[in-house]
């Protein structure tokens, strides 16, 4: 899974997961079906307005030049089209929950739109992007041809609902015992890996069932309890309720 | 974010981002707007101190997407599309087509190569038919001696004419692209495009002067051949800029020359489609038109390139250099860039000010 990192203008890094070849050669094939299937209510279209089928000579002119002016509107005008209408998307892309960002990690603009797409003759030669595919697979952001003269790349978007929604709503009673008062406690003595193991089983706790939760969560927390300096008899035996106390301590004092 | 918090504090984050990724950020209100600015921040900030005070995983990860998708929705150009289209023709086109004027005369030179080689080449047969197809140059001395001799000529059946338009149209915008997409290779590719097309030209006009049919042949191209042509050679000279980034990067690296001239390069194709948008309408509707007398077709042809040459050689702004810097392609389309940009910020602000 290859990632690329920008640095936004408040000097943050976000990392976003660049997308494979596989998935985008993917979601090619689903906007090839898809510009099939637009073109068919446009035939019945036509259809009911009795113009079809028949030969172009008998629809007359302007039908026949319009009728064509579509196609090709469908055919050439579809990538460009939707990927600045749908922010960098097209049906495709939204199967495989890719997105085209322009280098900084900014949303794309028509002028790297257009230029992605009218590379992408390139890119697919000599069949089914060969070429292009070579290059995704080559370079080190995954661009084609199009990518690298536009600027831009592609990434996949983690779908929201594969997202935890943060506090758990089946979260297991444990409440940290009344008298816990962790305002004066030194919780600098805790490192990282500390505090990364606290997070890891807080975000995991609803998994679990409850006698494995309340063995990790003992087994995890009388020793942060001693580093810390609480007396063992504090915890009451709720160990995941202490573990929370201390994880929204510290990020009550995070966010003061 | 504290797990003892009934709420989740980035939910509202997450809320105000779906809602300018669906509706655009102009949708949102003044004070949405200053919420997710706000929360955006504080969103930021976390994930950066996430580095020494760790999020679980699952939280990291989710706050990072959050912030990507936040960031790309505050920091983006709001869409314009009448002002960008008004600066884009009234400045950024004509400018840019005077900037890289070596370009396009590089790219005309390369079609008048092509051209010659096909006026030395059609009193041949035998090479006519390899290039065009067997029996091609007889089938075209024959439609040039149709249309030689006396009397107006109808080159294109009324009936046929929408049709021919769009296919005009169409096939016109592909052998553009092509030329600019073929950049890529150094620019030999576009250099071939410009020189067969060249080539072609050279060949029929040669069977053409050979069926006498001269005057009728050009009163017919003219009209639209005036802005069709111009536009090719624009498309070309746009694959060449490419092509040159990619040979001659100067002091970038060669990704970033691509870049920047792609994106000079890209304004060329822009004004030369609607060129030929333009120029494919005229040759069906107008250039075939028997009705019209030969003089009238050259002289709306004279009025169309004069007024194409005083568009593109007096409109717009041009760019200051001081004397003694650097004028290589790279260094102007450098400037040309931050013109761009300045142009941009030019548009927001006034749209800004008219909004209230």
């Amino acid at each position: 899974m290859r990632t690329i990192q920008i640095t936004t203008p408040e000097n943050v890094q976000v990392t976003y997961t660049l997308a494979g070849a596989g998935s985008r050669f993917l979601a090619t094939l689903v906007d090839g079906f898809v510009k099939v299937l637009v073109l068919i209510p446009i035939g019945l279209a036509l259809s009911a307005a009795g113009l079809w089928p028949k030969s172009l000579d008998a629809v007359g002119p302007w039908v026949a030049g319009l009728a064509v002016a579509a196609v090709f509107l469908v055919f050439e005008g579809y990538y460009l089209i939707f990927e600045t209408v749908w922010n960098g998307q097209t049906p495709g892309k939204r199967a495989q929950s890719l997105r085209v960002l322009r280098d900084q990690g900014l949303p794309v603009d028509f002028r790297s739109v257009l230029l992605r797409n009218v590379l992408r003759v390139v890119d697919f030669l000599p069949i089914f992007y060969a070429v292009g595919g070579f290059m995704a697979v080559m370079n080190p952001q995954g661009k084609r041809l199009g990518d690298l003269v536009a600027g831009t790349f592609v990434v996949v978007e983690r779908p929201a609902a594969a997202q935890p929604a943060g506090p758990h709503e089946s979260a297991p009673a444990a409440d940290p015992p009344a008298e816990l008062d962790l305002s004066l406690v030194d919780l600098s003595v805790l490192s990282d890996d500390d505090w990364t193991a606290v997070q890891a089983f807080l975000d995991r706790e609803a998994e679990l069932d409850a006698g494995t939760r309340t063995r990790l969560a003992a087994a995890l927390c009388e020793p942060l309890m001693e580093k810390v300096g609480l007396p063992a008899e504090v915890a009451q035996h709720r160990h995941g309720g202490v573990l929370r106390a201390l994880a929204g301590e510290m990020a009550r004092r995070i966010d003061a | 974010m504290a797990h003892n918090e009934p709420q989740d504090p980035w939910g509202r984050l997450e809320a105000l981002v779906s809602q300018a990724e669906r509706g655009g950020i102009g949708g949102l209100s003044g004070e949405e707007l200053l919420e997710l600015g706000g929360l955006y921040r504080r969103a930021a900030a976390r994930l950066s101190l996430a580095r020494t005070h760790p999020l679980g995983t699952a939280q990291r990860e989710r706050l990072n997407t959050l912030v990507g998708r936040a960031y790309g929705q505050l920091y983006r150009a709001p869409r314009q599309p009448t002002r960008s289209f008004r600066r884009f023709v009234l400045e950024e086109f004509p400018v840019a087509v005077r900037l890289n004027w070596r370009f396009l005369a590089a790219a005309v030179l390369m079609a008048l190569a092509g051209a010659t080689a096909g006026l030395a080449v059609s009193g041949n047969e035998a090479s006519v038919s390899a290039l065009f197809g067997p029996g091609a140059a007889n089938e075209l001395r024959q439609v040039a001696q149709r249309h030689a001799g006396a009397g107006p000529k109808n080159w294109l059946p009324d009936d046929a004419r929408p049709m021919a338009s769009t296919l005009i149209i169409t096939n016109n915008l592909k052998v553009s692209a092509m030329a600019l997409a073929l950049g890529i290779t150094g620019g030999i590719g576009t250099a071939a495009v410009l020189w067969y097309n060249g080539l072609m030209l050279g060949v029929v006009g040669a069977l053409v002067h050979q069926a006498r049919a001269d005057v009728d042949f050009w009163a017919f191209v003219a009209p639209h051949g005036v802005l069709e042509l111009p536009a090719v050679f624009l498309a070309g000279a746009a694959g060449l800029m490419i092509g040159y980034a990619l040979l001659f990067p100067g002091r970038l690296y060669r990704g970033e020359a691509v870049k920047l001239a792609g994106r000079q390069a890209i304004k060329l194709l822009m004004g030369a489609g609607l060129m030929l948008l333009v120029a494919g309408t005229i040759e069906a509707f107008f250039s075939p038109v028997p009705e019209v007398p030969h003089a009238l077709k050259f002289a709306l042809a004279g009025v169309l390139f004069t007024c194409l040459c005083m568009y593109l050689l007096g409109t717009g702004r041009g760019l200051e250099g001081e004397p003694g810097s650097d004028h290589s392609p790279i260094a102007q389309w450098l400037a040309a860039s931050a013109m761009d940009a300045e142009g941009t910020r030019r548009s927001r602000n006034e749209e800004a000010v008219e909004g209230g």
